[in-house]
């Protein structure tokens, strides 16, 4: 018989992968409120992710509180944002920052960080850059409102000696998501 | 972000019933375990062909025996899930079977036999016959997810050359094989390229379904668990198998035979011997569809 149980980790993986198979989709997160909980985003997919076996960092946080929220309830420890295998961008910008993530090795890419950019809005097509890659038919171009000008150039930088890399998260108010693994290319604009 | 915002998210679990499932935690495995099974299948698929490390838990049943492709299947199945199993093709045999009640036990889903229903199919040796949606996610099982084995034991040596593309001797093997043999003989695992940039090896599907792995609509994830090793094939990817501009890849050839339950002239089919007679059928491999036909 089926239980009325409801599985908020797993149903979040669930979008997560989607949308990091989907490159530049968008993608709404459950258990979101609507409207959105501040936050809600973020909670729900550290809480599917992070462990004490993995680090992050923060940029943009000046108080210190969010991490030690985040430190706090998943036992991850924050670290300088070289050393992190997930960077959280709370402000939608990294300040040049993208350039020292860790981009992992040729022997072992996957240890290449993610960075999670917190935004506005997410609002399908209508973006600047042209993307193509893996999981892309054709091509997208999606629009991040509340992102830093700069990022997109950076994250493509970053990118560019693939297998190494750095994979974007893209979360906005509104409890939405949308992944630019390194796979994916991006197009001048 | 306030400790309350976290606190209030948290709240929600309790509030709508999230609970344990058959006395277990839901999906088996401890929180720890699945948040690692599916950090690597995030970069799996970021980077695909490239065989990610995980650490592989301990299943009920033994590695070699579907394990990996298990502990896939756990991390992301839902109770809104529909799972199908599939052991070479066959909905009905002892291993799929068993694998279907244990996740049934542990996760809360529906089972089915139609691809086309199913949401998550987990998998053995065959990819279904007929086409999947983006919708859906195979879970491939593997026994030996590097590739490169059959010509380099050393890990260490294989991790080398997957980091700097360096498969020469790959192609060096399949090139012998022509001199010796006329043609490439690999029937199945058979070696393709991913995304330009990997050798991956598909897991013992026959040649067959290597062209289903090109540009799919589908997700695929390959899970070995007693090598621990997750890879995954995004939608939407090229992938080419190995092969030279005079010796083409081919599938097998089931010209002039057919299913001798259904009539299928267009699927993979498994040849049965008769004891006494010697005489030779032939079924579908993929026993849902065979019944779907049949019906």
């Amino acid at each position: 018989m089926k239980s009325a149980a409801i599985h908020h980790d797993h149903a979040t993986f669930r979008v997560i992968l989607q949308a990091m198979s989907h490159p530049g989709r968008t993608f709404a997160l459950p258990f979101c409120g609507s409207p959105a909980r501040d936050h809600a985003a973020l909670i729900m997919t550290l809480g599917c992710l992070l462990d004490n076996e993995v680090t992050f960092s923060i940029i943009e946080d000046d108080d210190n509180r969010v991490a030690d929220v985040i430190s706090f309830h998943t036992g991850s420890v924050r670290v300088g944002i070289s050393k992190a295998d997930f960077v959280i961008a709370a402000r939608g910008r990294t300040d040049g920052l993208l350039a020292s993530m860790r981009r992992g090795t040729l022997e072992y890419p996957d240890t290449g960080a993610t960075v999670i950019y917190l935004i506005d809005d997410i609002a399908g097509e209508g973006g600047r850059f042209a993307m193509s890659g893996p999981g892309i038919k054709g091509t997208i171009h999606p629009l991040f409102t509340g992102l830093a000008t700069t990022e997109m150039n950076e994250l493509r930088e970053v990118n560019t000696e693939y297998p190494l890399g750095v994979d974007a998260l893209f979360l906005d108010a509104h409890g939405r998501i949308a992944c630019i693994p390194r796979s994916i290319r991006i197009g001048a604009n | 972000m306030r400790m309350s915002d976290w606190l209030e998210q948290e709240d929600l679990r309790l509030r709508q019933g999230e609970s344990s499932v058959g006395g277990y935690p839901y999906g088996f495995m401890d929180d720890g375990a699945k948040k690692d099974i599916r950090r690597s299948i995030l970069k799996a698929v970021a980077i695909p062909g490239y065989q990610v490390p995980y650490g592989s838990r301990e299943m009920p049943i033994a590695r070699g025996w579907g394990t990996g492709g298990i502990q896939i299947t756990l991390s992301l199945i839902t109770p809104d899930d529909i799972l199908k199993v599939i052991d070479q093709g066959c909905d009905g045999s002892v291993n799929a079977v068993n694998i279907k009640k244990f996740i049934q036990t542990v996760a809360d889903v529906e089972i089915t036999n139609d691809t086309l229903t199913a949401t998550v199919i987990q998998t053995r040796h065959r990819i279904p016959e007929e086409q999947m949606t983006a919708a859906q996610i195979l879970v491939l099982q593997v026994p030996y997810p590097e590739a490169l084995r059959e010509v380099e034991a050393s890990e260490a040596e294989t991790r080398r050359m997957h980091a700097e593309a360096d498969y020469s001797r790959m192609w060096l093997y399949l090139y012998e094989d022509i001199v010796n043999y006329g043609e490439i003989t690999i029937s199945y695992r058979y070696p393709v390229t991913v995304n330009g940039r990997y050798i991956m090896d598909p897991s013992p599907i026959p040649r067959w379904d290597v062209p289903k792995l090109h540009q799919a609509e589908t997700l695929y994830l390959f899970g070995a668990g007693r090598e621990k090793r997750i890879y995954a094939i995004p939608p939407h990817t090229t992938v080419e198998p190995l092969e030279f501009e005079d010796h083409t890849f081919r599938v097998e050839d089931f010209s002039g035979k057919s299913c001798a339950r259904c009539g299928a002239a267009d699927t993979f089919l498994d040849e049965v011997i008769e004891n006494e007679s010697g005489d030779r059928t032939h079924y579908c491999s993929d026993s849902g569809y065979c019944d779907k036909r049949f019906a």
